[in-house]
């Protein structure tokens, strides 16, 4: 028996569709869309996204190298707590909360100057700028996207290790959820200190860079200046005597920051020679300049 | 309604330099061609227009805002600038993207413009490659695509053919003409090649030395003339001798053969003379103005453009 | 039309860097006149300019300019003048020393009277004692174009020269070539803008691919690609009884009419080129315009660079 096979049914139906110029009839939220674009990209430059592999792995490392401390820390005191031992015994200085900055200071400044230009210089050094201007942004604007871009990154890769430190603190604690309760007031402290002290590194950074479009003189001058000073600073405090050396110290941004880091987390045996309220306005005039700096550098950007 | 670009008597100096010395002139819908020699004040008026620099007296205005003080109104219009402006390190879908949220479309739609954008200036099959590896001409599209991305009424062209070998060029002229005639969007091509002007413009405007010294239609500057020249391949001797014998004056220029003033006789015994002559004609039609006339400094050849364009 | 005796002969050039070919097995000869240079982006243009003038050498075959090789050959620059592609210059000479240099390098009796002439040929006099790192690129253009003719030299080798240049500059440029020219001189000159290559030119080179892809008068080359279609405009007081005496030619292929006037398609360009005056005349019909589309030495140059052309042996 044979059945009779259908054809397959066909559609007889065909359309073109228009792949001509769409015009745009949204809507368009102008400077403020600009803002947030650039704030995004400015997040996902310095973390190397959306970039090659080899400018990811940068960023990667430095990123590793902030972590490396705690972490380093961390392990030894899961190790110790775990047979037993006392760990506070150890005086493990990256142990805790307010010393950890002074701690890792090394890999922050190397992390904040090698990545901070990566904000201005290529787009300086491929003449993407005009591009910029002819949109409708003011370069101030640009200036202040690309800051607030770094800064919520710095600022969240300085919480990451202190959040690993609270926690394992409150781990190798007799009782957990009570040393939390306990020392809940940490967390607000370190949430300022971390944007305090990441304020500072990407102004210094930003600043430093808007000089020059090439990446490594960029990091370079932003690392010989945050270092040399807190040289200079620290010569200067130890040579002239009294108080006058005590606010020469001053021009040793990192020094000042770390005191103003001490006075949050409420350091009772602070051993910085002057009040607590001249380190925050230094720290704040640190920034001043830096803004100051970059609006000179990129006020006639435009034309 | 405003115009779409208009200059009022628009200064910028630059100490005792005048790269624009009080000009006015408007710019309607179409594609513009904005011609002058070096340092005529072409790139000045762009950047003028764009708010980039204030004027020194005078305004400039886009749809009759001032762009310096109201920078909101450049999401509406696209530039592509002379030089290289191109990260090297971005793909040219992340890059347009970009530059679509830069002008203020949402993400969404920024990237789907990207797309669609890459895909009208012929890149779509580049667009995941990083910018850096793109070749001139890429370069000039991609250009090109940024500053159609987020749908300008009005796109400015700083020289997009510049460094275009010859189909490159062709290429890029065509985009222009499509940009103008068929997206909609209002151009102003600046340029040192006439030959890209006459053929995609529709008007044109020349500065020199900071003032506007001609403007009007490009089909008015590029009008026939009373001159009829002939080119033929072979047999041009014989050609001329047959003129010469049937009382026809004609006088050689260059390639082709040129008579004054033929009359319908005329074009008779012209083509009887080419018949016996037995010469193979290439090509028989009357001779054309030019915007080169417009670079001459040949006073008789400009007072005809100018009374065409009366 | 190839009157006289040629001054640069190049006898199958090729000239490769590892595995690139970037002139492949080229043979031609330039007479005096203006000869322009063509061909896409990286078809090997600069590479064999530089061959010419006897700044690279040639991986095999022979070059020879007035001549005399130009390899190893420093006495040969006294009678040729080259500018490069890429602006090589001393910003901190001014334009004036610039081609006094030159001058002196080449050996010219009277060095400053030379260097006058060559600046008023490019019409640098009221510039000539400013710094070449203030002129604007199209005045460096000139200066360059003077650097390489304040020798007098009978060959001028010429890469990309209008690059930076403004349209008046152009004309400028374009009349002195065309006045070079006619003092019998031989000038080989690159160029991307096509029309302008047209209007100086009288012969053309079109490299493709490193290959030598046509050669000679462009309206001639155009003449010998049969595999092209033709069309041509004729305008005239009776289309309908012209197109019907011309329906009846060979070479016609197609007639259509429009309220443009009367298109004519065929690719047998010779045949065409004498069909319709003929068949107007036969039929008394008056001509009034007989024109070419897309015929335009661009147009040439797209077919045969496209590839259309090349692999076509084209007769000779």
């Amino acid at each position: 028996m044979t059945t009779e096979v259908q054809p397959r049914q066909r559609s007889t139906e065909g359309e073109v569709y228009d792949l001509g110029y769409q015009r745009f009839e949204g809507e368009r939220s102008g400077r403020p869309q600009a803002i947030r674009a650039i704030w995004r990209d400015s997040i996902r430059a310095s973390l190397g996204l959306g970039r090659s592999l080899s400018s990811k792995l940068l960023p990667l490392g430095l990123i590793v190298l902030v972590l490396l401390p705690a972490v380093f820390v961390v392990v030894i005191a899961g190790f110790v707590s775990s047979f037993g031992g006392d760990v506070d015994e150890l005086e493990l200085d990256g142990l805790s909360n307010r010393e950890y900055y002074e701690f890792a200071l090394i890999p922050l400044i190397l992390y904040a100057s090698m990545i901070g230009p990566e904000m201005f210089c290529p787009d300086r050094r491929s003449n993407v700028l005009v591009l910029y201007f002819t949109r409708p942004l003011t370069p101030m604007n640009y200036v202040v996207a690309r800051w607030l871009g770094f800064f919520t990154v710095s600022t969240v890769i300085l919480w990451l290790p202190q959040l690993l430190i609270f926690l394992t603190r409150s781990m190798i604690a007799d009782s957990p959820f009570d040393w939390v309760t306990d020392n809940l007031e940490i967390l607000p402290q370190v949430a300022l200190s971390g944007m305090v002290m990441a304020a500072m590194l990407t102004t210094v950074a930003l600043a430093v860079s808007s000089f020059t479009d090439r990446r490594p003189y960029a990091a370079g001058a932003a690392l010989g200046v945050l270092i040399l000073f807190s040289i200079v600073g620290e010569i200067l405090s130890e040579l002239v005597s009294g108080s006058a050396g005590d606010y020469l110290g001053l021009i040793d941004m990192l020094q000042a920051v770390l005191n103003v880091n001490d006075w949050i987390f409420r350091d009772v045996q602070g051993d910085a020679p002057l009040a607590n309220w001249i380190y925050v306005a230094d720290v704040a005039a640190i920034v001043a300049i830096g803004w100051v700096v970059m609006w000179w550098r990129y006020r006639g950007a435009a034309g | 309604m405003p115009a779409l670009l208009e200059a009022q008597q628009l200064k910028k100096h630059y100490g005792s330099v005048r790269a624009l010395d009080g000009v006015s002139f408007a710019v309607e819908s179409g594609i513009t061609g904005l011609l002058g020699a070096n340092g005529a004040g072409k790139s000045t008026a762009l950047k003028l227009f764009l708010g980039l620099i204030g004027p020194t007296a005078g305004r400039a205005l886009f749809e009759g805002v001032d762009v310096s003080e109201q920078p909101q109104a450049r999401q509406r219009i696209g530039y592509m600038p002379e030089h290289d402006c191109l990260p090297r390190n971005m793909d040219a879908i992340e890059f347009l993207s970009y530059m679509g949220q830069l002008s203020g479309l949402p993400s969404h739609d920024a990237r789907v413009r990207a797309a669609d954008t890459l895909r009208h200036v012929g890149l779509e099959e580049e667009r995941y490659r990083p910018l850096g590896d793109y070749s001139t001409g890429m370069k000039q599209r991609v250009k090109l695509a940024q500053a159609l991305v987020h749908d300008p009424a009005l796109v400015l062209l700083d020289e997009p053919t510049a460094g275009l070998d010859p189909m490159g060029r062709q290429q890029m002229l065509e985009l222009v003409e499509h940009t103008g005639r068929e997206f909609g969007i209002s151009v102003v091509l600046s340029s040192h090649l006439m030959g890209d002007v006459e053929r995609t413009c529709d008007r044109v405007i020349v500065l020199d030395a900071g003032a506007v010294s001609r403007e009007g239609s490009v089909a008015g500057f590029t009008t026939e003339t009373t001159l009829l020249a002939i080119q033929v391949t072979e047999g041009a001797d014989d050609f001329l001798a047959e003129l010469g014998r049937r009382g026809i004056e004609s006088r050689i220029e260059g390639e082709s053969i040129v008579v004054e003033n033929v009359d319908d006789a005329g074009f008779d015994i012209i083509r009887d003379a080419i018949v016996s002559s037995g010469a193979l004609l290439y090509s028989m039609a009357p001779r054309q103005h030019s915007l080169t006339e417009l670079f001459r400094d040949d006073p008789a050849l400009q007072s005809l453009s100018e009374s065409d364009n009366a | 039309m190839n009157d006289g005796h040629p001054t640069i002969r190049v006898d199958r050039a090729s000239r490769w860097f590892g595995s690139v070919v970037a002139v492949n097995d080229i043979s031609f000869e330039v007479y005096p006149g203006v000869t322009g240079l063509v061909g896409p982006n990286g078809a090997g243009k600069t590479t064999l300019l530089r061959l010419l003038a006897g700044l690279a050498r040639p991986s095999e075959g022979d070059i020879t300019v007035l001549d005399e090789p130009v390899r190893n050959n420093p006495g040969i620059y006294k009678r040729l003048g080259v500018m490069t592609a890429h602006e090589q210059i001393y910003s901190y000479l001014t334009g004036r020393q610039f081609v006094e240099l030159a001058a002196t390098l080449t050996g010219v009796p009277d060095v400053a009277a030379a260097t006058d002439r060559a600046i008023e040929i490019v019409r640098m006099t009221d510039d000539q004692h400013r710094k070449l790192g203030g002129y604007s690129r199209g005045m460096r253009q000139r200066m360059r174009l003077a650097h390489a003719l304040v020798h007098d030299p009978e060959v001028l080798m010429l890469d990309e020269p209008l690059s930076g240049t403004d349209p008046r500059q152009r004309l400028e440029f374009m009349d002195v070539i065309s006045d070079l020219a006619k003092q019998g001189r031989t000038i080989l000159i690159s160029s991307h803008i096509l029309e302008e290559v047209e209007s100086m030119a009288d012969r053309i080179l079109l490299i493709v691919g490193g290959k030598l892809a046509a050669a000679g008068d462009y309206r001639a080359i155009r003449r010998r690609l049969n595999q092209r279609p033709y069309l041509v405009r004729v305008d005239c007081d009776a289309p309908r009884v012209l197109a019907s005496a011309l329906a009846s030619e060979g070479a016609v292929e197609s007639l259509t009419i429009d309220d443009d006037g009367l298109r004519v398609l065929g690719t047998d360009v010779r045949a065409l080129q004498q069909a319709i005056p003929v068949a107007a005349q036969a039929s008394a019909v008056r001509l009034q315009r007989v024109q070419p589309l897309d015929d335009s030495l661009e147009s040439v140059f797209e077919y045969l660079a496209d590839g259309a052309g090349v692999g076509k042996k084209v007769p000779r």
